[in-house]
């Protein structure tokens, strides 16, 4: 049985210009369906813009999404009203991507770590076993060094393990981490990256990795959904998409993607032009038509793709198909 | 090819309050007319400190600033723009043979100001022109990267991160200078339009025979560009190499490091990670300022004396394993 089974999920937010004007909407979800067993890792690729984030916030019960269902152990949260959904919480959580803005500069290190636990009423020897040994999990060795420091006394790769560590410190089921290495130096996002990547396999985490750098994903996912202006545009294992990657949106971005190579000074990538579209006002047909080098004039330009499983676990969403 | 720019034993030092930090301790290299050299390093290695050097935007508690910094120019001479009074940097250096194009783009733009007026402030202001011939001047460079003219009635606010970047840069190469400094130019964008800005950065240089200095934490995009690659190393650069030989063989044991750190989606390699911190630049390590994260360390050695630069194959290397 799959640990998380999401189906047409939207989370569509509405803005309002004036009293009488209709009201208008940011799709910034707009039907996407997956499913995770237990242990996998899904990495959910896009630019900014794409809904990556939302999608994200809105599995956790964060945002409430405007329809769709989201099952986790075979029941539908997607509705619940948030009283009831304490077991969730208590079974998820998630990593931020700003080491910086995460944590709250007022508290320790031990608080940090220690209120989920508080929350959960934990007696406070245990709680205090639980961060030290939460510590030396992130490697923030010896875990007395650390313990008592604030936030800002710790460098970006350092506080990007605290929050490792407080998200995994109640040892929830399912984490959402949102770009987590995004704003690290490339030098050290190996290190978290692989930090990840190992406590997730000790224990059997199902996890959600929010990026825009698939180069990072690699290195943890097991399947891959590629967003483009709030739509899915493909989906499948990693290692199938990554061999050959279907949609020409997906195309392009392993396309973008530099690799240390001093050849690459004398070539111009082949890109698309421009930038993906606002989420108020989408193109019609597929959302990537404008910026497709493959796009069939009277069809991408009108009809929505519909989903299509093209090969055996490997969906896109494209006409070319 | 001829010389254009040249370090001798830069030095850039700031007083805080926790002591004098050592952002750019003796910095020497060269850059040829119409070559690219990509500054690479972690944070906290003092690339961006050194960028801001090489046009004089020194912080206002700088503590000391020694060296020379030549700049061979037909037109001026050779000239040491560390010894140039402010005045006449400005008129006749910044913006006309070097200009630098800022990091973060959404905030190198200011939100009250339209782009017109941002970009022929520094022609107006600093060298005098009129309003006419500046905006024609502005018109111009936004067609040179791919922007419509009706761009400078707007303000930043209505241009997406791609285009402001596109406006920060051609506000750089308006003057048509000789070195653009590009300080980490795509750290803000998507990889899409990081890939389109780099393929513009390659167009414009191949068009006015341009000078990159780029300053990035990302060897990957380095590659995009670079001629020769310099490794910055707690306010040192470790290593020059050119580019064929600085990705196939790196020298020094942090530009190894470095390059087996870098996630690649193609290449099947285990990633490896540089253990410990970049160190302070108030109190750095004796000796090779590397040596306490250094494998290869050699005791007694490395961590007394200050390797001295030696050349292999090409590559200029401070290491005492060479």
């Amino acid at each position: 049985m799959p640990l998380l089974e999401v189906k047409n999920l939207k989370t569509w937010f509405s803005v309002k210009k004036g009293l009488f004007s209709r009201a208008k909407y940011v799709k910034a979800v707009d039907d996407v369906s997956f499913t995770l067993e237990p242990g996998e890792v899904l990495a959910v690729i896009g630019e900014s813009g794409s809904g990556k984030t939302t999608l994200g916030r809105t599995v956790l019960r964060l945002i409430k999404p405007t329809s769709g269902s989201i099952i986790f152990e075979g029941k539908d949260i997607a509705k619940e009203s948030e009283h009831k959904l304490k077991w969730y919480r208590f079974s998820t959580a998630m990593v931020f991507q700003d080491p910086f803005g995460s944590l709250n500069p007022y508290h320790t290190i031990r608080y940090i770590l220690e209120e989920p636990l508080i929350l959960r009423k934990v007696p406070p020897k245990e709680r205090f076993e639980s961060v030290v040994k939460a510590l030396e999990e992130v490697r923030l060795i010896p875990p007395e060094d650390f313990i008592n420091k604030y936030p800002h006394m710790l460098s970006g790769g350092q506080r990007q393990r605290v929050g490792i560590a407080r998200a995994l410190i109640t040892r929830p089921k399912f984490i959402v981490a949102d770009e987590p290495v995004s704003m690290l130096d490339v030098s050290i996002r190996a290190e978290i990256l692989s930090l990840i990547r190992s406590l997730q396999t000790k224990y059997n985490i199902t996890m959600m990795y929010i990026t825009h750098d698939i180069a990072t994903a690699k290195y943890l996912s097991d399947k891959i959904l590629v967003m483009y202006a709030g739509k899915m545009v493909e989906y499948g294992s990693f290692r199938d998409v990554i061999r050959e990657p279907l949609h020409p949106y997906t195309q392009s971005l392993i396309e973008a993607l530099p690799e240390p190579d001093p050849a690459n000074r004398f070539r111009i990538r082949k890109v698309p032009p421009g930038e993906p579209p606002s989420l108020i006002n989408p193109p019609p047909g597929c959302r990537f038509h404008p910026r497709c080098p493959l796009a069939i004039k009277g069809k991408c330009d009108k009809e929505e793709p519909p989903l299509l499983e093209v090969k055996s676990g490997h969906y896109v969403a494209c006409w070319l198909y | 090819m001829s010389i254009l720019l040249e370090l001798k034993n830069v030095k850039m030092y700031y007083n805080t309050s926790r002591g004098t930090v050592k952002a750019v301790d003796g910095i020497s290299f060269k850059l040829q007319r119409g070559e690219t050299m990509a500054l690479v390093g972690e944070s906290g290695s003092g690339k961006s400190s050194l960028a801001f050097t090489i046009i004089r935007l020194l912080p206002r508690n700088v503590a000391e600033f020694s060296g020379e910094i030549l700049l061979h120019d037909e037109e001026l001479g050779i000239v040491d723009i560390a010894k140039m009074s402010e005045e006449e940097l400005r008129r006749r250096v910044r913006w006309k043979k070097i200009s630098i194009v800022l990091q973060a783009s959404l905030n190198a733009l200011n939100p009250v100001l339209r782009i017109q007026d941002q970009m022929i402030e520094p022609l107006v202001i600093h060298l005098g022109m009129s309003k006419t011939e500046a905006v024609k001047i502005a018109e111009e460079a936004l067609k040179s990267v791919g922007l419509p003219s009706d761009v400078l009635h707007r303000y930043p606010f209505e241009l997406s991160g791609g285009m402001r970047q596109r406006v920060v840069i051609a506000t750089a190469i308006m003057m048509k200078p000789r070195l653009v400094i590009l300080d980490e130019p795509t750290s803000a964008l998507d990889v899409i339009t990081q890939a389109n800005i780099m393929n513009l950065l390659k167009e414009l240089k191949k068009k006015f025979n341009l000078s990159y200095l780029l300053i990035t934490h990302d060897i990957a995009l380095a590659s995009e560009i670079a001629d020769k690659v310099g490794v910055m190393y707690a306010g040192k650069l470790v290593e020059v190499a050119p580019s064929d030989i600085f990705f196939r063989t790196p020298k020094h044991p942090y530009s190894q490091k470095l390059l087996a750190a870098m996630p690649t989606l193609r290449e099947e390699k285990t990633i490896e990670h540089i253990p410990g911190d970049v160190p302070s630049l108030i109190n750095p390590p004796p000796g090779c300022r590397f040596h306490p994260r250094c494998p290869l360390a050699i005791k007694g050695k490395c961590d007394k004396e200050e390797p001295v630069v030696k050349i292999v194959e090409n590559s200029e290397v401070s290491c005492w394993l060479y």
